[in-house]
């Protein structure tokens, strides 16, 4: 017998963030953890064909 | 809960009147509300955001400091960057200890009234192998409604179509204008909230209301007109059109609205029309709801003798002072009392409560009347009339702090709003150029010789000359002004360059700013931030 224990927003962060922890309930061992980011805005796309000096500028706003 | 203390609250009064010319009535008025202990929910959700506005609004000190703010002024209920609790599940059912996730939903169910806030863009796409719009960015069931996997589009609308979402701020140029995440390339189909770009239509509305235009600012005033010039605002696609009076002693000093007009759904344009050898540029400023007040609501003391029947006891409401009409009401008696009046109609115009009077038989019935301005948002439904856009990457603390008081301060009202729906008072009155000193702008001295004593270089002669920096006919840049290099200042409105950035508690100006650092602006308060502004270090 396990229990998923998900901590979804996980807070105090810049963004967005899920952590899910599987615990063995015998054990108390966790057996499982995942880790999820729930943001996607796709910064690289964002920067193709740009003026380089324009980088600095966009990417510092991730 | 604490409250702020008069002293503490005259001391931010003196601060802010100085640093930003604002008028005597409009303190007393903020002072009145003050005292009155204003206070309402806030519930603060970042969708698609890098969480900058959330720590410039951290950096707040100059209405208030951010602690008062969240203490003393509002109640934040929700807020996952500063919050200390974070949302649980176990086994998918919701942690009943400390939860984050509850004290949002509390506030969806049961505030009786709330702001929320949104930082960040809203995504709108829909990703490979989801079938949800929006699934970019998720960030729980902040509604109670039981979907875990809630996106911040389906939460952002359905928070804002709650009756008791007093208003919307959106805080960054991301949720008023889509900004960095919206830019060219981006594949999650990134919107601001009733904006993308300077198109209206956003992830959830169309547009923010409708309103008149109450006052216009002179961006600048031209140069040589010989007679006064014809001032035309650009009308509105339904409803009337403004009209406006130009004063001018060569340059034009200021510009009156002759009728405010009705309809506008968005800040019209302003042509300004004459003989002329440089011509005046002007912006008109937006009340998003025209300011009559109407009656809210009618108490009353029964008195006796009076009719059961229905339709025998007669109600009429009317105007004190000729201003206002139209409110009607329907009483309802009981046992020969008037038990209650049911507003049928709030009339319009009204400037101070109107009068009750009853129909005899019977004797002793008296009402009293309660008017409220339109221009409150609890007199609107719908989410368009409750936005309010706050943009800046990230924002000035003065500029969100200034707006949350506003509300506060005035009974839950929206700002006078320039272009963009961006609050006029609160930064974003006049380009960077004429907000405030640039020090890099040589005709920003009031005298040459007070120019030359702050700023030694360059040639004295030819100081005073230059408007933006631009040499006269040409488009050479003078020595200084950072056009050139790509500053876009001329055209961005903000209040940077007389506010400035960093402020200790004791100043009331910052320390610096972008320009000041000989950075260029970059025009992020824009809604074309950042592609149609151009490249950053290029002339446009």
């Amino acid at each position: 017998m396990a229990t998923t224990i998900t901590i979804d927003p996980v807070n105090r962060i810049e963004g967005h963030l899920k952590v899910t922890v599987v615990v063995d309930s015998g054990t108390g061992i966790v057996s499982d953890a995942k880790c999820t980011g729930n943001l996607f805005r796709g910064f690289e796309l964002i920067m193709n064909r740009r003026d380089p000096r324009d980088a600095p500028v966009i990417v510092q706003r991730i | 809960m604490v409250r702020i203390t008069r002293r503490d609250f005259l001391k931010y009064c003196s601060v802010a009147a100085g640093a930003l010319g604002l008028s005597a009535s409009t303190l007393m008025k903020i002072e009145n509300v003050m005292a009155a202990n204003a206070n309402v929910d806030v519930v603060w959700i970042a969708g698609s955001a890098c969480t900058g506005c959330t720590m410039s609004l951290l950096n707040s000190v100059f209405y208030t400091t951010i602690d008062d703010l969240l203490l003393n002024r509002i109640d934040l209920k929700y807020m996952d960057t500063a919050m200390a609790t974070a949302g649980a599940y176990v086994d998918g059912v919701q942690w009943q200890g400390s939860n984050a996730l509850k004290a949002a939903q509390d506030v969806y169910n049961n505030s009786a009234g709330f702001v929320l806030v949104v930082e960040g863009a809203i995504p709108t796409g829909t990703p490979d192998g989801s079938t949800t719009a929006g699934d970019y960015c998720r960030i729980g069931d902040l509604t109670g409604d039981g979907s875990e996997t809630d996106t911040v589009l389906g939460n952002v609308a359905k928070f804002a179509a709650k009756d008791t979402c007093l208003a919307v701020l959106c805080v960054g140029t991301c949720a008023s204008f889509g900004g960095i995440p919206a830019a060219r390339g981006n594949v999650v189909s990134a919107k601001g909230v009733c904006y993308t770009g300077t198109a209206q239509g956003g992830a959830i509305v169309s547009n923010s209301g409708t309103g008149s235009v109450t006052r216009i600012t002179v961006d600048s005033g031209g140069s040589g007109y010989t007679a006064v010039p014809l001032v035309t605002i650009a009308p509105p696609v339904s409803g009337v059109q403004a009209t406006a009076t130009a004063r001018t002693t060569g340059t034009v000093t200021a510009i009156a609205v002759v009728n405010q007009g009705s309809g506008y759904t968005a800040v019209p344009d302003v042509t300004i029309l004459g003989v002329c050898k440089t011509v005046a540029t002007a912006t008109a400023v937006m009340d998003v709801f025209p300011n009559t007040d109407r009656v809210a609501s009618i108490s009353v003391i029964g008195g006796s003798g009076y009719s059961t029947v229905s339709g025998e006891v007669t109600v009429v409401i009317d105007s004190v002072n000729g201003q206002g009409k139209g409110a009607t009401a329907t009483p309802t008696v009981t046992g020969n009392e008037v038990a209650s009046l049911i507003l049928t109609n709030p009339g319009s115009g009204y400037t101070s409560a109107p009068a009750v009077t009853f129909g005899v038989p019977g004797a002793g019935a008296a009402a009293h009347t309660i008017i409220q301005g339109q221009n409150d948002v609890r007199n609107k439904t719908g989410i368009a009339a409750k936005v309010i856009n706050i943009p800046g990457c990230p924002p000035h603390p003065d500029w969100i702090v200034g707006t949350i008081a506003h509300i506060l301060d005035t009974n839950v009202t929206l700002p006078p709003v320039t272009n963009y729906f961006r609050p006029v008072d609160y930064g974003y009155g006049a380009y960077q150029c004429n907000a405030g000193p640039c020090p890099w702008r040589y005709n920003n001295s009031t005298t040459r010789d007070d120019h030359n004593a702050r700023y030694p270089v360059g040639n004295s002669k030819e100081l005073g000359k230059y408007k933006w920096g631009l040499k006269p006919g040409t488009d050479v840049y003078a020595e200084g002004c950072l056009g050139i290099l790509g500053c876009k200042g001329r055209k961005t409105k903000a209040d940077c360059s007389r506010r400035r950035w960093n402020a200790d508690a004791e100043a009331a100006y910052g320390v610096n700013w972008c320009v000041g650092s000989r950075a260029g602006c970059h025009g992020c308060t824009e809604p074309s931030f950042p592609d149609k502004v151009g490249k950053f270090f290029t002339f446009v």
